[in-house]
């Protein structure tokens, strides 16, 4: 982890880490939609519309730790949370939703750590935790671009994030 | 001069069909819509 620091106190408050800061937040964009859409797909043909949307927005929701905002989604979560998490890791021993959450939660790591400036801040550790409670694999460098070079890296969650968003685009029905 | 055969015509773009472009697009639209409409952050 300390080049990934060496990288963060590089970068500064040059355009370089705004670039990257933007290519992370894209990229999280872009898997959440694309997880969502995949989700969906899959989920309208086991369940009806209704239950299978709720579903995907609290699976988003229960990833990220994001708060339920809307109260028919908080309703669902309270009743059904034992069963979204169940989900959750029933869809990571899947390889393609295993590899999106695994790249969603690289790319949240690596924007965390660059706008904050910590490795781990108190929002990071809270994701590594949620990770370990579902069981879900977080990449190091290596794994996604083969070197310890942060930039590569943040470049190949871009390029998968993309790529997992075209294909979940012509997917969803 | 040399540098003439390297410009690729507007033809040998590999840019998607308009048609498939406004497609995504609509659909992105659709499903972001959908996301917010649950309280997804997006």
């Amino acid at each position: 982890m300390k080049f990934i620091n060496k990288i963060i106190n590089k970068l500064g408050n040059s355009s370089r880490k705004k670039k990257v800061v933007d290519t992370l937040y894209e990229s999280i964009e872009k898997l959440k939609i694309g997880i969502f859409g995949a989700m969906y797909n899959k989920y309208i043909n086991m369940y009806d519309e209704e239950y299978s949307k709720l579903l995907c927005g609290a699976i988003i929701s229960e990833l990220l730790l994001e708060e339920h905002q809307m109260e028919v989604v908080r309703n669902f979560y309270s009743v059904n949370r034992d069963l979204v998490r169940e989900e959750i890791i029933k869809l990571n021993e899947d390889e393609h939703f295993s590899r999106a959450f695994s790249y969603l939660y690289a790319a949240k790591i690596f924007y965390l750590a660059t706008t904050t400036g910590k490795i781990v801040s108190d929002e990071g550790y809270q994701i590594l935790e949620r990770a370990n409670e579902l069981r879900i694999y977080i990449p190091n460098t290596y794994d996604i671009s083969g070197d310890n070079n942060m930039i590569n890296c943040v470049y190949k969650i871009s390029e998968y994030a993309d790529n997992l968003l075209n294909q979940e685009l012509r997917n969803y029905s | 001069m040399a540098n003439v055969g390297l410009v690729k015509k507007r033809s040998q773009f590999t840019r998607p069909p308009l048609a498939e472009m406004s497609s995504k697009k609509k659909v992105l639209g659709k499903i972001k819509k959908e996301m917010r409409a649950l309280g997804v952050n997006i």
